[in-house]
Parts: structure tokens; C-alpha cells; sequence
């Protein structure tokens, strides 16, 4: 490692400079992970505040028989919101808040790969829980249970704003959890530190990017649903009416092929946390590091084969039945091999228990009882019986809590040392562990008796006399024992930033890179980054942090226009390029402001004000993608040992190119959940075939697919004729594609425009869809070119800087291949399906 | 295989590839038993008194697993050259044995059941 020329206090001073976030306003502008991470943390802990206290509510009507305490139309409100806030405001966030702050310290990077990105999801996600928290205080909550089934969700049963709250408020949320998905993906993939090739990465940053994964590819099916939902509550397009053609089961598909891999989203960080853990207080490397890789991608996997075991009641036929109930008995197999993993690592150590592997015994504990009952309902014969009783309740609990909220409070107090530079107390957080463990215990094993016994879910009240009653008082009581355990956890949190015992370097003898860190962490991170060799580089060199301090790493003396981290060769983590990261800036804050606006006009039914939102949301990205890149060809640059790399801004397959790559694997999830509901419509729904089939002249579907064609062929030829450097030719080839892809959106909209309108049956709306789904993608293409255009004229693209006709290519590849994909349903599904 | 091809990005396809056929076997069946019941061609006219629709199901059932035999044949014929590659060549193993394994257990009841019943 070469030694680098300035002091460590100059060194520090220099990168606090670039990478803190400024003070007052300005606070809104920050893009720094560590910030935006707890961010995510402290959002995430004050909506679960908020789900247990509604949970509190539930359990005080339901202690005894023939309450008065709530109404039922509060009653649900209170246990709809309780299930949403915990999933989508609790859950899901602080698992990415958590992953977000942590992944550049694990990884030995500075930050990650789109800071501002992560910046604008949490902007998503606080703006789309406030929008659910005021209609919770105004009364207005959604009321139609988590899952919003339909048709109780539908115009008809639920008239009011209630539905529309939770459509609207949910997919601003997950807005925020595709923007993580992607970012994390990317982050894991690229910005690691020189040497961490994927066999040497933390076992945590492997399960978060399966999540992360999974968050891209299971989210889009119900961001399809919602916005189906809406447009039929709104705008009256049957998609879920039986009686024009809808099938109110699409929605349940559509929601449970996301529903159903959240549980493993949730759960797989989670169990990141314990194998991250288990190591490091067994004082023993993880046995069967490569068979945890493989089961997390099986898990990642397989849990998207188990959605209809939520549908097991509504009549499908045996033989699917089948496909999922063996599924979802595989799933096990993959969760058993990490079980065995981490007893294999506790037995091979000389484990020690602290208060974090107290958390882990929880998690062992519960998270088994979960899992065990899970094979039970897995079995459609038991699956009949306990449907919709309390069982399913004491099961979903015994998986959630026990797989993540027990793992989170051990990764919390764990990693509490981090970033605060103070340990956790011992004592109060035991007290607090043995009441939240034995609160919840008594809570939920009582449900699973009151559900054999056959209490149903989602009552308000119940008749006295039933049996139900001493079990219903006792589950109440172990809420209560929970929630004076969780304040005591707060209470711990509060006075452990204040007087906390201070923490040494590395508390729990931990190897990742993280506890290299000074405590708290510098604004960067790392003063230089390490060259690592193993998978623990702590416990190989112990001095670490002072090298990494001295600067004996990479990217030891900052640069002018500094805010740089390390690209890596995605397998073997060989150093590739240098990222230069963004200064804090408005855009993140304006872009969420702004489409804030879209979702809640769209809320309001102020469509004209929503389409302001959209177009001001859509120029602060474009304002913000052209502060991107640079005008001259950049030289290598020195990154220490004697390497040089190029900046991103000249590396074909930078960061962006990835980031758009997934970004299209949640967009073309999109296009396969609408033709699978296409498919599922035409096969199952009862109404069907429609009453007249749209009726083209084939003029115009040809002509669309030609322009598409050209539209393929335009974007490439842009691209070749600037590795030539034939600017001229590339300025022809982006205006062909200006005027193919306004032609491809002409002919895709045409084909509804020419139907019967969406609202006389399922088979008009769907069809609307699709086109609809073809022509905004040209759009969209459209203005990207333009984009492009604009962006080769003012000097940010060369033959060496060709990223904007990169991603432009890659996204005319896709828009070209859904467009054909899209013209061959229309038109050739109605000739294979007819009578 | 080369020990190269485990180091390019294209190797994370490679990894998936497995459960990439499993995810397709599982859909496909799912799909067209779908579409078989529909059309209804749950009636015997095939082979062997089979109806259309199970001979679909038990076919494309087939050649997931042909493939999947396939994608193991390559994967365990390659030498991989240093500690990277040959993680990635072990996890990769591990991942496409279990997705046979899988893939088995998911579609074998198109054997014994009615598709539409």
C-alpha cells in the first residue's frame, strides 16, 4: 500500500467537506447514506409506534366478549391500518433503511451507488405514509383489511375515499421500495471495495440483494394491481366486476404474486442479520458460506411460486392446487439448510451470549414455531379448515415478529455501536427482551387455540359463550406485556444516545469492515478504502483502521471535485472505475415534492392539477439527469497502488446502465402481471369472450410494429455511428428515432381509440392497458432521445462518453420488445382464444 | 464452460439459470393447464388414453428437466481456474441440482391428477 502525502486530519477535513450535508434547510438536500439510512430507521420505528398502538386498540376491544369499546367501522379502519402500516411503513423501510446504512460500511465503499436516488425514496415513502396516517386522523382510512380485496374494495361496497387512500398512498410507498431495490442491486453488484469479489462479500450484503431482487420483481404486480383498481374506482374500467368481464380473483393474484414474496422480503434480511450475527458471537467463521448463497437465491426463488397458497379456498383446480402446495412445502428446505448453518457454527464455536444473541434465541425460538405452523397450512386439506380463523393470524405473527422483529432488534443493538459510538445496556435491554418474548407469546400462541376453535378473523366482537373468551383476555394481556417491553426498548434507545457506556473500535471482535469505521462514522465513511483478501479483513489485520486512516488504501488523497468511490468488476471485485458521487442537492426533495402532487390530486380527483405534478416531477428528473456527465473526454485517473481508472462518465457499463438494466426488470414485471391478468381474464373470468372483439385494419398494428423495428434499429445506429465519431450520423439516426417512436405511440393509442369504450367490458380495458403501457414507453423513448439529442449538441457525449446513448439503446431495446410483445397479444391472443 | 465465463457478469445469469428454468417449467404449467382447461381439452384423445391438456403439461415438464440435465452436464464439465470462479462454479451446481430436485417435485403430480377437475 503506498503512503499518501497529507496527514489524516487533513485528509478527514478535506472529505468532511465534500460529503457532509449542510445545516438548517439544507438538511433537505441530503444525499449521504448514513443520513438517509436512519432516516429510513427512525421513520420506519415511528410508524411501528404507530401499528402497535392501533394493535394495542385491536386487542383492547377483543379481550372480552361483546365489546363496546370500538364500532366496527372503526374496528376496520384500526386492524386495516394496523397490517398496512407494519408492512409497508414498518417493515419493509427500516429493513432498507438498515441495508442503506449499512452496505457502503460492510462493502468499503463511500456511498452508494445513486445516493440521490435513496434520497427521493425516502422523500416517496415519508410523503405516501404521511398521505395514510392523515386519513387515519381524519377518519378516512382504508377499511377493507391489508389485502383490499375486492370487491369489498371496489366502488360499490367502499364509495368513499377509503380505498383510493390506500391504492394511492401504498404505490407512493412502494415508489420508494423499487428506488431501494434498484439501488441496493446496483450497490452490491458494483461499489465494493478492491478485492471483495463475491465469495469474500458479507454474507448480509448476499441476502440483501436477493431481497433487493425480489423487492424489484415482486413489487410491480401490486403497483399493476393498484393502479387497475384505481382506474376501475375512478375512471369505472371493469377489470374486477364479474359482470363486464372482470374477475375480482385477478385481484387477489395480482396481490398475493407480490403478497406472498414479501413475507421472504421481510424475512430475508432478517435473516442477514442472524447469520451476520451467529458468527461473530460463536467466535467462529459460518460453516456452509456457499450453502447459504445457494439457499438464498432458492429462497429468493421459490417464494414467488407459493402466491395461491393464500388462495387455496376459491376454487381453482387440484391439479394447481398441487404446483403450490408443493411449492410452498419446498420453500422449508432452503430456510432448513440456514437453520442447520447456524446451530453447525454455534456448535463448532464457544458461543457467548449478549444481549443481541439473546434477540437471536428469540428469533430461534419463534421464527421455528412460525415456520412449523407454516408446513401445517402449507397441507390444503388443514389449509380448508383453519381459513380465515385466528390460526393464520397467530401463524402470519409467529413468521413476522419472530423472523423480523426479534432479528432486527439484535442487528439494531448490535450495530447500535456504529453509529452512535456507545454500547447497549445490558440490563434494561434483557428486561425489555423477556417481555416483549414472553408478551408475545402469550399474545399469539393464544390464537392459534382460539382459531382452532374456530374464531374467525377480522370480527369486531364476538358472542360470549363460544369458549373463546379466557383465551381472547389472556392474548390481550401478553399485548399489553409486549408493549411495555417495546417502550422499555425505546426508553433504552433514549437514554443509550445520552449516557450510554462509550464503545471500543470493535465491541463484539466483529471482522466486516464496518467496526474499521471511527464511531461515529465520518460523513465518507472510509478515509481511504481497503484492499481486502478474505471474507473477515478485520480479523486479518487488526490494524486496519489506522492504515485505512493513515490513507494507506485506495483513493487515499482527494480531489478537487472529490465525492469518489470505487466501481468493482461485479464477480471478482477487481477495481474497474472510479464513481464520482453527487453533492447534496434539491432535485431528490423537488422530484418526491412533485410527484407528491401527481398522487395526491390524483387522490383528490384533480386531474388536471395531477398532470401539472407529473410534467414538473418529470423536468426536475430531466433537470437532474443533465447535471450528469461531463464535457471533455476524462484522463485515468489515480486511484492509489499504482492503478489508474477511468471515471464513470467514460465506462460504457457505469453504474446508470445497471440501474436502468433493473429498473426494466420491475418495468417489464409490470408488462408480464398485465398479460398474465390478459391471459387470466380470457381463461377464467366468467364473462368471457366479450361481446364484439376490437376489429383493426392491419394497417395500423403493421405500421406500429415497423416503427418500432425502426425505432430498434435507430437507437443502435445512433450508437455505432458515435463510436465512430460521425456526429452528423448520429444526430440523423436520434431524429429518426424521434419520429419512429411518435409514430409507434400514434399506432399503439390508435387501437383503443378505434375499440368500443374500456368501460363496456374488461376485454376494452385491458386492451387500453396494454396499448396504453406501448405508447407511454415511446413517449417516453421520445423524450429521452430528445434528451440525448440535446445533451450531444451541448458537448456531454463522445465517442469515449457514450453512456446517454447507452442507456438510450437500452431502452429502446426493451420499449421495442414489449411495443412487439404488446401488438402480438392484441392481436393474435383474440385468434388463438375465440370460440 | 471456461473459468472465465464464471468471472464475467454474465456469470450471475449463470447462477440463476437453474431456478431461471424452474421459474419457466413452474409458469408453464400453471399457464397451460390454465389454457387446456379452458379450451377444454381435458378430454382423452392423445396417446395412451392421455387428454391433450396432461400430455402438454407432461411434455413441457420433460424438457424443463432435459434442460436442466443440460445445464448441469456444462456447469460440472467446467474447470474453473482460481478461488472466485470455482465458488461460482460450486454454488452454481448446488443451485441447478436443487432446481432438478424441485422441478421434479412440482411437476410430478401432472402424472397422477386430472388437469381441470
Amino acid at each position: 500500500m503506498s503512503r499518501s502525502h497529507i496527514s489524516p486530519i487533513e485528509r478527514h477535513r478535506r472529505l468532511d467537506v465534500d460529503f457532509r450535508t449542510p445545516g438548517g434547510f439544507g438538511r433537505l438536500t441530503s444525499v449521504n447514506h448514513s443520513i438517509v439510512g436512519l432516516r429510513f430507521i427512525y421513520t420506519g420505528l415511528f410508524f411501528f409506534l404507530v401499528g402497535g398502538l392501533l394493535a394495542m386498540l385491536i386487542r383492547a376491544q377483543l379481550a372480552t366478549a361483546e365489546s363496546a369499546f370500538l364500532g366496527h367501522a372503526a374496528y376496520n379502519q384500526i386492524f386495516t391500518m394496523h397490517g398496512t402500516v407494519m408492512m409497508f411503513l414498518f417493515a419493509i423501510p427500516v429493513l432498507e433503511g438498515l441495508a442503506l446504512y449499512l452496505l457502503p460500511k460492510m462493502l468499503g465503499g463511500r456511498d452508494l451507488a445513486f445516493p440521490a436516488l435513496s434520497a427521493f425514496g425516502y422523500w416517496c415513502y415519508f410523503f405516501g405514509g404521511m398521505i395514510l396516517l392523515a386519513a387515519l386522523l381524519l377518519g378516512l382510512a382504508p377499511d377493507s383489511g391489508w389485502f383490499m380485496y375486492t370487491p369489498l374494495s371496489g366502488s360499490t361496497y367502499t364509495p368513499g375515499i377509503n380505498s383510493d387512500v390506500w391504492l394511492i398512498g401504498v404505490t407512493f410507498v412502494e415508489v420508494s421500495a423499487l428506488a431501494a431495490g434498484v439501488e441496493i442491486t446496483v450497490t452490491v453488484l458494483r461499489i465494493r471495495t478492491a478485492g471483495m469479489s463475491l465469495d469474500r462479500m458479507p454474507l448480509f450484503a448476499w441476502y440483501i440483494l436477493v431481497t433487493a431482487m425480489m423487492i424489484v420483481v415482486g413489487f410491480p404486480p401490486l403497483i399493476l394491481g393498484s393502479i387497475l383498481l384505481e382506474l376501475e374506482r375512478a375512471f369505472d374500467w371493469p377489470f374486477f366486476e364479474v359482470a363486464r368481464g372482470g374477475d375480482s380473483l385477478l385481484w387477489q393474484h395480482l396481490f398475493w404474486l407480490f403478497g406472498h414474496p414479501e413475507v421472504y422480503i421481510i424475512f430475508l434480511p432478517a435473516a442477514g442479520i442472524v447469520s451476520t450475527l451467529i458468527p461473530v458471537f460463536a467466535r467462529h467463521p459460518m460453516i456452509g458460506y456457499g450453502w447459504i448463497v445457494a439457499s438464498i437465491v432458492a429462497t429468493g426463488f421459490i417464494s414467488f411460486g407459493l402466491w395461491v397458497h393464500h388462495m387455496f379456498t376459491v376454487g381453482i383446480p387440484h391439479l394447481a392446487l398441487v404446483f403450490f402446495s408443493a411449492a410452498s412445502m419446498l420453500v422449508a428446505i432452503p430456510t432448513g439448510i440456514q437453520f442447520f448453518a447456524w446451530i453447525a457454527t454455534l456448535m463448532a464455536g464457544r458461543p457467548y451470549v449478549r444481549l443481541p444473541m439473546l434477540y437471536l434465541f428469540g428469533f430461534l425460538v419463534v421464527f421455528v414455531m412460525g415456520g412449523l405452523t407454516g408446513v401445517m397450512l402449507a397441507l390444503v386439506p388443514f389449509n380448508w379448515q383453519v381459513h380465515d380463523t385466528h390460526f393464520v393470524v397467530a401463524h402470519m405473527h409467529y413468521v413476522l415478529v419472530g423472523g423480523m422483529v426479534f432479528p432486527l432488534l439484535a442487528g439494531l443493538t448490535y450495530w447500535l455501536p456504529v453509529a452512535s459510538g456507545r454500547m447497549p445496556s445490558e440490563r434494561l435491554g434483557v428486561v425489555a427482551f423477556w417481555l416483549i418474548f414472553i408478551g408475545f407469546n402469550l399474545t399469539f400462541f393464544m390464537m392459534h387455540l382460539t382459531g382452532l376453535k374456530g374464531m374467525p378473523r377480522r370480527v369486531y366482537t364476538y358472542d360470549s359463550g363460544l369458549g373463546w373468551e379466557t383465551l381472547n383476555l389472556l392474548s390481550s394481556v401478553g399485548g399489553f406485556i409486549m408493549s411495555i417491553g417495546v417502550a422499555l426498548v425505546l426508553l433504552d434507545l433514549f437514554l443509550h444516545f445520552r449516557i450510554g457506556q462509550r464503545a471500543p473500535r470493535n465491541p463484539w471482535g466483529a471482522g466486516t469492515l464496518e467496526w474499521t469505521l471511527p464511531k461515529p462514522p465520518p460523513s465518507y465513511n472510509f478515509g481511504s478504502l481497503p484492499r481486502v483478501e478474505s471474507r473477515e479483513p478485520l480479523h486479518d489485520t487488526p490494524d486496519l483502521p489506522r492504515a485505512l486512516a493513515a490513507g494507506e488504501g485506495l483513493l487515499a488523497i482527494p480531489r478537487p471535485d472529490g465525492r469518489e468511490t470505487l466501481a468493482v468488476e461485479v464477480v471478482s471485485g477487481r477495481p474497474a472505475h472510479i464513481v464520482k458521487l453527487p453533492a447534496p442537492n434539491w432535485m431528490p426533495f423537488l422530484g418526491a415534492v412533485f410527484t407528491g402532487v401527481f398522487f395526491l390530486s390524483f387522490l383528490l380527483k384533480l386531474y388536471p392539477l395531477a398532470a401539472v405534478g407529473a410534467l414538473l416531477a418529470l423536468g426536475v428528473f430531466l433537470r437532474w439527469a443533465w447535471s450528469h456527465g461531463r464535457r471533455q473526454d476524462p484522463e485515468p485517473l489515480r486511484a492509489g497502488e499504482g492503478i489508474k481508472l477511468l471515471p464513470q462518465a467514460a465506462v460504457p457499463a457505469a453504474p446508470g446502465w445497471w440501474g436502468l438494466l433493473f429498473t426494466l426488470v420491475a418495468d417489464g414485471t409490470v408488462l408480464a402481471a398485465l398479460l398474465f391478468g390478459y391471459l387470466f381474464l380470457w381463461t377464467v373470468a366468467p364473462n368471457w369472450p366479450p361481446p364484439a372483439f376490437i376489429e383493426l385494419q392491419p394497417l395500423i398494428p403493421l405500421l406500429g410494429a415497423l416503427a418500432l423495428l425502426v425505432g430498434l434499429l435507430a437507437a443502435r445506429g445512433a450508437l455505432a455511428a458515435n463510436r465512430r465519431a460521425a456526429a452528423g450520423m448520429r444526430g440523423i439516426w436520434l431524429l429518426v428515432l424521434l419520429l419512429a417512436g411518435l409514430l409507434a405511440a400514434g399506432a399503439l393509442l390508435a387501437i383503443p381509440l378505434g375499440a368500443p369504450p374500456p368501460q363496456t367490458h374488461a376485454y376494452f380495458a385491458v386492451t387500453a392497458v396494454l396499448a396504453g403501457y406501448g405508447a407511454f414507453h415511446c413517449l417516453l423513448g421520445v423524450v429521452m432521445a430528445g434528451f440525448v439529442l440535446l445533451r450531444c449538441r451541448a458537448g456531454f457525449v463522445s465517442a469515449l462518453r457514450q453512456l446517454d446513448l447507452r442507456v438510450l439503446q437500452l431502452w429502446w431495446d426493451y420499449t421495442s420488445g414489449a411495443g412487439l410483445l404488446i401488438l402480438a397479444a392484441i392481436m393474435l391472443l383474440p385468434w388463438v382464444l375465440a370460440p | 464452460m471456461s473459468a472465465a465465463a464464471f468471472l464475467r457478469p454474465r456469470a450471475l445469469l449463470g447462477l440463476i439459470a437453474g431456478y431461471l428454468i424452474w421459474a419457466s417449467c413452474f409458469v408453464s404449467l400453471y399457464t397451460l393447464q390454465s389454457v387446456g382447461c379452458a379450451l377444454a381439452l381435458d378430454l382423452p384423445a392423445g396417446p395412451f388414453g392421455l387428454n391433450a391438456t396432461t400430455l402438454v403439461l407432461v411434455i413441457i415438464w420433460l424438457l424443463h428437466l432435459a434442460g436442466l440435465a443440460l445445464l448441469i452436464h456444462r456447469t460440472h464439465r467446467s474447470h474453473p481456474e482460481n478461488e472466485h470462479a470455482s465458488f461460482m462454479r460450486r454454488v452454481s451446481l448446488i443451485l441447478h441440482f436443487s432446481a432438478l430436485a424441485a422441478t421434479l417435485w412440482v411437476g410430478f403430480p401432472v402424472l397422477f391428477l386430472p388437469p381441470c377437475a
